[in-house]
């Protein structure tokens, strides 16, 4: 009995700094990203195969309450595109989008952009500009290596909309994903590859600040950068309004 | 030149200029900012050429043609101030200097005042328009695959409330600007020098030829400042995903009217020198007027999907109510019904369109068996000598961004029905880099049959325009 208590008092410290499990892993990596408001100055390069360049710089401000989501964007380069404005608001877990086209002067709901959307003509999806990654709920997580520095997992989301598989490498220091392999829904053919070429941190927040998305089918690249952000900032619930929409100003 | 160098003045000596960004009124030093490069409020002030083209007439007799547009445009955002410049200088053009929006914008929490030379968009549909009835159009470049980019701008102050489901905008109309179209170039509507055509049709199969020798045209003039004010209001609502409103807007059509003097001769009959038949048709004179209307109309829509069901309606009271005077436009109803479709995965975009109008009463021409005077409805004129009441057209559009945006393939057909005629625009518009693209534009218009109409009379203006825009 007591040579039982003995091992019971050297295996508890260990049982307490156990390896997380992927599935916590996952959640670590989505709670390091959660904020309750976050404003983002972000330039994306679009990068053809051949290294041609095109840049897209937009604005986005966002606020989370109670698991309620809105996001407003607004684009400010190229020209064809400028001072387009977008609308998400989420309510109830329905999701109200609406679109200010300047050319038509007007503003448009329209239908929740499906995940696999192109952003913009990029290599990211709508919902990848969300999370590149799927909580504890969404997926099954594996942990299929793990280094001094890292954790790689593969998530296997529950249900398969343009993604069969992720498999995401995460530092162990920060939780941030250095790079997400993103697979087709047979699981086998690989789609996209995300990279951080960048870190930083915001405050006591560590956060990516260049992010590069390939398209392995075509070469096609886009380098997402992020000029300035600010997180849990106080942002007026104005800006989460067709008013502002269709205005642009609070 | 001398309001160009106006306008250059004022862009010279208002600045700082600032984009709209969420950024410029942080600060800096505060904790919590990564920034990755020096960051200044974005100038937003744009020089470009919008449109160095040239344009190649499908009929051979039409002459050749190209052009260059430059464009500047600015907005500068202060605390409670919006200041916007919008303008287009075209050297080959008569009127070189269009401006498009001269405005400032003065906010008060939940409503702003706009006071300038803009325009102001009605309606929920994006093809055709019922209620779009704001800021008249521009007919002297043809048809373009925007609407908005039809519109003139005009002096207007406009106020917007807000509320949190809900919002009023409230217009004023100081002056008249009418429809711009050319009276005898290459987009004429009609011939206006010669109504009528060459003949006229008494009906019952009688064409009479028409002798407009002895032509007295009247002075065109438009309506004075104080009698020209118009203005309106339009409520708007949202009740889940049906976005509905209503509004009330009185001004003059943008259009003029016809007041055509004119008689049927007689001549004895060949065969009974005691009976007289008719003989011609002479027109003495033409004289210009314009219609007020009040305007009580609806919009709205409505997704369901990834479908918007869009619809716009009115009745246009006519000041002329009692259709009494044929110079005057007559009371109409207009509707328009449309389905669109984005595809949300490619910003694939597709819509029909419906629109129809029926105008109360009589349109068909009439004559007087005592005076032999012709009453000619102006609405008949502008029905393009149609007297059918209703008439009515359906729209087509779509448009598909490809190679991730940087093609984009337009496509936009209207047909009428009644009077069967067709305008098909199509373009294809590649962006070689972030500041220059290059675009191929063509526009085809018919007319099917006899009935006259505004897209046959242009027949002769099919033609594809290849040109470039860049920005600096």
């Amino acid at each position: 009995m007591k040579r039982t208590f003995t091992i019971l008092l050297i295996l508890i410290p260990s049982l307490l700094v156990a390896a997380p499990t992927a599935a916590q892993i996952m959640d670590r990596v989505i709670e390091t990203q959660k904020a309750d408001t976050a404003a983002m100055d972000l330039k994306l390069t679009l990068i053809e195969a051949n290294g041609t360049e095109r840049e897209r710089r937009i604005q986005t401000l966002s606020q989370t309450i109670d698991d309620n989501t809105s996001i407003i964007t607004v684009f400010l380069s190229p020209e064809s595109v400028k001072n387009t404005r977008f609308l998400s608001v989420e309510e109830k877990d329905v999701t109200d989008q609406w679109i200010y086209l300047p050319a038509l002067k007007r503003v448009r709901k329209i239908s929740a952009a499906e995940e696999g959307g192109s952003f913009m003509g990029s290599d990211f999806s709508y919902s990848d500009m969300a999370s590149t990654t799927y909580d504890a709920d969404e997926a099954t997580h594996r942990l299929i290596e793990e280094t001094a520095t890292t954790y790689v997992v593969e998530s296997i989301p529950k249900t398969v909309k343009s993604y069969g598989k992720n498999i995401a490498t995460v530092e162990k220091e920060t939780f941030l994903p250095l790079k997400v392999e993103f697979y087709a829904p047979d699981r086998t053919t690989l789609l996209k590859t995300l990279t951080t070429l960048e870190t930083g941190k915001v405050g006591s927040r560590p956060i990516t600040k260049v992010v590069e998305m390939k398209t392995i089918a075509t070469g096609h690249a886009t380098r997402l950068e992020m000029v300035q952000v600010r997180y849990d900032v106080p942002i007026p619930s104005a800006y989460f309004t067709v008013r502002f929409l269709e205005t642009g100003r609070l | 030149m001398k309001k160009l160098l106006v306008l250059l003045l004022l862009i010279a000596f208002v600045s700082p200029l600032f984009a709209f960004d969420f950024f410029a009124t942080l600060d800096d030093e505060e904790e919590g900012q990564v920034i990755t490069e020096t960051v200044k409020p974005k100038e937003l002030t744009s020089l470009f050429v919008e449109g160095f083209g040239t344009y190649y007439p499908l009929d051979e007799d039409e002459p050749f043609g190209y052009g260059i547009s430059l464009g500047v445009t600015f907005e500068e955002n202060r605390d409670k101030i919006r200041t916007e410049v919008d303008f287009s200088f075209s050297p080959i053009l008569r009127d070189p200097l269009s401006v498009r929006t001269l405005a400032v914008t003065f906010f008060f929490g939940p409503t702003n005042l706009k006071v300038g030379m803009f325009t102001h968009p009605w309606g929920t549909s994006t093809t055709l328009h019922a209620v779009d009835v704001i800021n008249a159009q521009d007919l002297t470049h043809g048809i373009l695959d925007n609407p908005e980019a039809m519109k003139k701008s005009e002096f207007m102050i406009v106020y917007n409330a807000y509320f949190k489901r809900s919002s009023l905008d409230l217009i004023i109309k100081p002056f008249y600007r009418p429809m711009d179209m050319d009276a005898s170039d290459r987009y004429a509507p009609m011939d206006t020098d010669n109504l009528l055509g060459a003949t006229f049709d008494l009906g019952n199969g009688m064409v009479l030829p028409i002798n407009s020798d002895n032509i007295r045209v009247g002075i065109y003039e438009h309506p004075k400042f104080w009698k020209a004010l118009g203005g309106g209001g339009r409520y708007r609502f949202s009740i889940g995903d049906l976005d509905l409103g209503f509004m009330l807007f009185s001004s003059f059509y943008p259009q003029m009217g016809f007041d055509i003097g004119a008689k049927l001769k007689m001549k004895p009959h060949p065969l009974d020198p005691t009976q007289y038949i008719p003989d011609k048709v002479e027109v003495a004179s033409i004289d210009f007027d314009f219609t007020r209307y009040h305007l009580a109309g609806t919009e709205g829509s409505l997704l369901v999907g990834p479908v918007t069901i869009a619809w716009e309606g009115g009745l246009f009271l006519s000041e002329d109510f009692k259709n009494e005077d044929p110079a005057k436009y007559s009371t109409k109803v207009a509707a328009v019904a449309e389905l669109s479709y984005t595809e949300p995965k490619t910003s694939f975009f597709a819509s029909v369109a419906y629109q129809g109008q029926y105008i109360f009463g009589d349109m068909e021409p009439s004559v007087d068996q005592t005076t032999l005077d012709i009453t000619i409805p102006v609405d008949y004129i502008a029905s393009f000598l149609n007297d059918n009441s209703y008439s009515s057209s359906v729209a087509v559009a779509f448009e598909m961004p490809l190679m991730r945006e940087r093609l984009k393939v337009r496509m936009a057909a209207t047909y009428g029905i009644e009077n069967r005629s067709l305008v098909a625009l199509g373009s294809l518009s590649y962006e070689i880099n972030d500041s220059l693209s290059v675009y191929a534009r063509g526009a085809y218009y018919d007319g099917f049959g006899d009935k006259q109409s505004l897209f046959k009379n242009w027949e002769n203006n099919s033609s594809i325009t290849i040109g470039m825009n860049a920005w600096f």
